[in-house]
């Protein structure tokens, strides 16, 4: 279920180096909030919509689409409220519903909100959990903040799984009158959730037992077992980003 | 039961629960509405680590969780902001929670205490997303997500405070895990 | 070499004034020798646990409670050293595999350990590597541990205890989710390794008996060494009761399955087939016992969910006398116990998780009094008690009281035999009954099924039959 957010495919997205990529995103993500031109914009989502085409293939490449579709839509529906000056474009009978101005605002929102949804799905999907703690600690997280990550995703699913198993405990203990209505049903959910946060409360002192029965608190330094793969090809993959997010910002100042 | 002693164990094992738990209440359990859609449940969670662990731990677990949750739900261009609006929104309860009560808990409280604190947390996290929608995609757009916005915090807030009265109830053990 | 000395625990009771202390042992001594592998036997609730986790040093220091005595481990004194001091000496295997499980791969979770011991990565990859083809878990090195199985899970836990190579193992319930083939492999591995190990069990496993250097047993706190031939006499440890009696059916309801088949979605992202089940025919009258017995996964809870209605059957019918049943009757004539009592542990005291129910059947308050204050003696249970504090027994006794208030019809317990002795289980089921409940428990232990149900249902190969009377 909700264990990894790691979608598996293939080419150059997954063999660049973490470190690399993830300063990649972050600087192209800022570049499309300076004052770039349209074509600039589109140019850079095309970059990471062919990107992620190319890493996961075509059926998986609409899919960021679904989270964001809504609120586009949402905008489509205030283009007309936006800007009233400029030069009509779309007028029914004597209402304008589109100027120049706001289509070209329109453009630029939805321009720097889809390559952004993009980018960093990119990072997301091509890069393992791994290699994303990895990256963190490179960059000087400490290692029991890398840690909580980790626990935290292997207790998602348990928790939700969980959450589930209570729920049906609970519609099991119901009788035949006991549906509530308008502000009581809010609180009819309430047993559940404290059974879940109750069952989650006890686990935290086992988690605790467990983890200093491994051996985390010693005063042993830690091995690592796995590692980034370091020197020559990390320096190339950020030569590599670096060329990459200079052209861009090249291409829009010239 | 040591409380001197070093407990980075205890530390790492309750904010990765309650981090886990933010997560899980943010894209599993969802409550229809009756506007429209669902809501989530994130800030029961929220709420009710501020009030039981403080705002440190709000901070975190808050921020956190709802910034996994964003990635996993593939929205992850949200993730920096959900954990600072979230993180920031578990604090300031947390922070007035502490401050209007010596044990920093709901019972000991004053009402007008825990009113204040929810509906400042309600500001921070609804004006939190109406801000940073507005840079993404304009404001007027953003401006639609705030009556969800405002009927999320207010129900999570009740629901959290509630909540909180239960556990502690039910689970006295409860204030061994604060640090 | 180990040696727990003069060992006593206790620990708060936050019931009423929150100033007692509950005893869970006095003065337990027990000695294991080097190379030598002890039985523990003890009924559950017994503090089989809180001994392993006393010799881990997770107790008391996560929980609270009051210690005292020694465990002395060779020259050692363990009681005086940290936790994680403890990691190249002594590896536990929890019962519960979820509380104990770090990692989100299995390789992550053999290294993890190891990491602390500040081994290098390549020895790492070697020991993994070793281990995994020794517990045959090779095809799941990358796999997250939720989409396990409880016997695969076992098996991770006990390859990262064959990791590390400690000199003692203290195994904690570790059979309960082993097929027999594993847990002939463990009992092999302890002897052919001679390693120094505790095994905690509930349950006296008779075909084992002879592969243990000693056996002991605790009961009211006293440990003592037992042989064979005694606990093959002692009906706590060894189900050789009489069937409880049985005859009229005259006017009961009769709960019955015919020509159903059911699907369960795995929730597995490693299974590519949703699990199937077919059901011939099935049936319980109320007043009558029932076993569903079958190997972990043969789909028993499946079917449980079916009848209970959490999940539809694709086809079939489910029917009390000649009347089909929707999935929302379903759920109002049949009741569930979840193996797990903390799925239905919701309100703070006994008495609000019983009235919960009742109240909402609209019932006047002192009707309502009177029948939770009957339901709590019947099944021994403390008003004023908070469930989730309670003792697993407890809970479990509380779940059937639950059951019982709500006037189910039939009533399902899963895995009636975890954490519950043979008394324990007796009784529940006898009280179910003389409220007029037809019950069908669910295990996997065929000695249980034939001692406590008067008919059984194997489960086998996706298919339900009635087991014939020999």
């Amino acid at each position: 279920m909700i264990s990894s957010t790691f979608v598996s495919g293939k080419g150059p997205w997954y063999v660049f180096d973490p470190r690399a990529k993830l300063i990649l995103i972050i600087l192209l993500c800022v570049e499309v909030f300076l004052p770039v031109p349209l074509w600039g914009i589109y140019l850079l989502f095309a970059l990471a919509f062919v990107s992620l085409f190319q890493a996961v293939g075509l059926r998986m490449s609409f899919s960021p689409f679904k989270a964001i579709g809504l609120i586009i839509f949402i905008m489509v529906l205030f283009i007309p409220f936006t800007h009233r000056t400029g030069t009509p474009i779309i007028v029914i009978g004597k209402t304008v519903l589109a100027t120049q101005d706001s289509l070209l605002q329109f453009a630029t929102h939805t321009g720097r909100f889809i390559t952004i949804t993009y980018l960093t799905t990119l990072f997301v999907w091509t890069t393992r959990m791994n290699d994303i703690l990895l990256t963190f600690r490179w960059f000087s997280l400490p290692y029991s903040a890398a840690l909580v990550i980790t626990l935290t995703f292997r207790f998602i699913p348990f928790i939700a799984e969980t959450f589930t198993r209570i729920q049906e405990a609970h519609s099991l203990r119901q009788s035949e009158h006991s549906q509530s209505k308008g502000w009581n049903a809010l609180f009819d959910i309430l047993p559940t959730i404290s059974c879940t946060l109750i069952f989650a409360l006890k686990s935290i002192p086992h988690l605790a037992m467990s983890l200093e029965h491994r051996g985390f608190g010693s005063s042993v330094k830690r091995s690592s077992y796995r590692s980034l793969s370091r020197g020559a090809s990390l320096f190339t993959h950020l030569l590599i980003c670096g060329m990459i997010a200079t052209t861009f910002a090249l291409l829009i100042i010239l | 039961m040591d409380k001197n002693e070093n407990r980075i164990a205890l530390k790492v094992a309750l904010i990765a629960i309650l981090t886990a738990l933010t997560t899980v209440f943010t894209i599993v359990v969802r409550v229809p509405t009756p506007i429209k859609g669902y809501i989530s449940l994130c800030d029961v969670v929220i709420v009710f680590s501020a009030y039981l662990f403080g705002p440190w731990t709000a901070l975190i677990t808050g921020g956190l969780g709802t910034a996994i949750a964003d990635v996993i739900g593939g929205y992850s261009q949200w993730a920096p902001f959900s954990f600072l609006i979230h993180g920031l929104q578990g604090a300031v309860i947390g922070l007035i929670a502490k401050k209007a009560s010596k044990s920093g808990v709901v019972s000991d409280a004053s009402l007008l205490s825990v009113i204040g604190a929810g509906l400042l947390g309600t500001v921070i996290m609804v004006g939190g997303y109406f801000f940073v929608g507005g840079l993404f995609y304009g404001f007027e757009p953003a401006a639609t997500e705030i009556p969800m916005n405002l009927i999320q915090a207010i129900v999570g807030v009740v629901l959290g405070i509630a909540v909180t009265k239960t556990v502690r109830k039910a689970y006295p053990p409860v204030r061994f895990l604060t640090w | 070499m180990l040696s727990i000395e003069n060992l006593s625990f206790s620990y708060p009771d936050y019931h009423g004034d929150g100033g007692h202390e509950k005893n869970l042992f006095h003065d337990l001594s027990v000695q294991v020798e080097s190379g030598e592998a002890l039985l523990f036997l003890a009924p559950p609730d017994a503090g089989k646990s809180t001994l392993a986790r006393i010799i881990s040093r997770g107790v008391p220091r996560y929980t609270s409670g009051t210690l005292a005595g020694h465990i002395l481990f060779g020259e050692l004194d363990i009681l005086s050293m940290e936790a994680h001091a403890l990691t190249p000496l002594v590896t536990c295997v929890f019962q519960n595999p979820q509380e104990q499980l770090l990692m989100n791969t299995v390789a992550d979770e053999i290294a993890f350990p190891l990491e602390s011991l500040g081994i290098p990565s390549e020895e790492i990859e070697r020991r993994i590597q070793h281990v995994l083809t020794t517990w045959q878990l090779s095809h799941v090195r990358n796999v997250h541990p939720h989409e396990l199985s409880g016997g695969e899970r076992k098996r991770v836990l006990l390859a990262v205890t064959d990791a590390i190579d400690a000199p003692l193992w203290v195994l904690d319930e570790v059979f309960d989710d082993l097929d027999v083939k594993w847990k002939r492999f463990v009992m092999d591995l302890l002897q052919e390794r001679k390693k120094t190990s505790i095994v905690f069990a509930s349950r006296f496993l008779p075909e084992f008996a002879a592969r243990f250097s000693r056996i002991v047993m605790m009961d009211k706190g006293i440990v003592r060494t037992v042989d064979e031939a005694e606990l093959r006499q002692s009906p706590r440890y060894a189900g050789t009761r009489d069937n409880p009696g049985y005859t009229d059916t005259a006017g009961k309801m009769r709960l019955s399955v015919s020509k159903a088949r059911i699907e369960h979605p795995r929730t597995s992202e490693r299974a590519a087939e949703p699990f199937r089940l077919h059901v011939d025919e099935l049936s319980v009258t109320q007043g009558e016992v029932v076993a569903l017995l079958g190997e972990n996964g043969a789909g028993k809870s499946t079917l449980a969910r079916m009848l209970c209605g959490l999940d539809d059957p694709l086809e079939g019918v489910c029917a009390i006398d000649s009347h089909a049943l929707t999935a929302k009757m379903r759920k109002l004539n049949i009741a569930y116990l979840f193996q797990n009592p903390d799925f239905s542990i919701f309100l703070p005291t006994v008495a609000d998780e019983l009235s919960y129910s009742v109240k909402k059947q609209g019932k006047r308050k002192q009707a309502v009094h009177d029948q939770v204050y009957k339901v709590a003696q019947e099944f021994s249970l403390d008003l004023e008690a908070n469930p989730s504090l309670m003792s697993y027994g407890a809970k479990k006794r509380l779940q059937a009281a639950v059951a019982s208030l709500l006037e189910r019809s039939f009533v399902i317990i899963d895995e009636i035999d975890s954490g519950m002795t043979y008394e324990m289980a007796f009784q529940s089921i006898e009280v179910l009954r003389r409220r007029g409940a037809g019950v069908i428990i669910i295990t996997h232990d065929e000695s249980i099924a034939s001692s406590l149900a008067h008919r059984t249902y194997m489960i086998e190969a996706g298919y339900v039959r009635e087991r014939s009377v020999s």
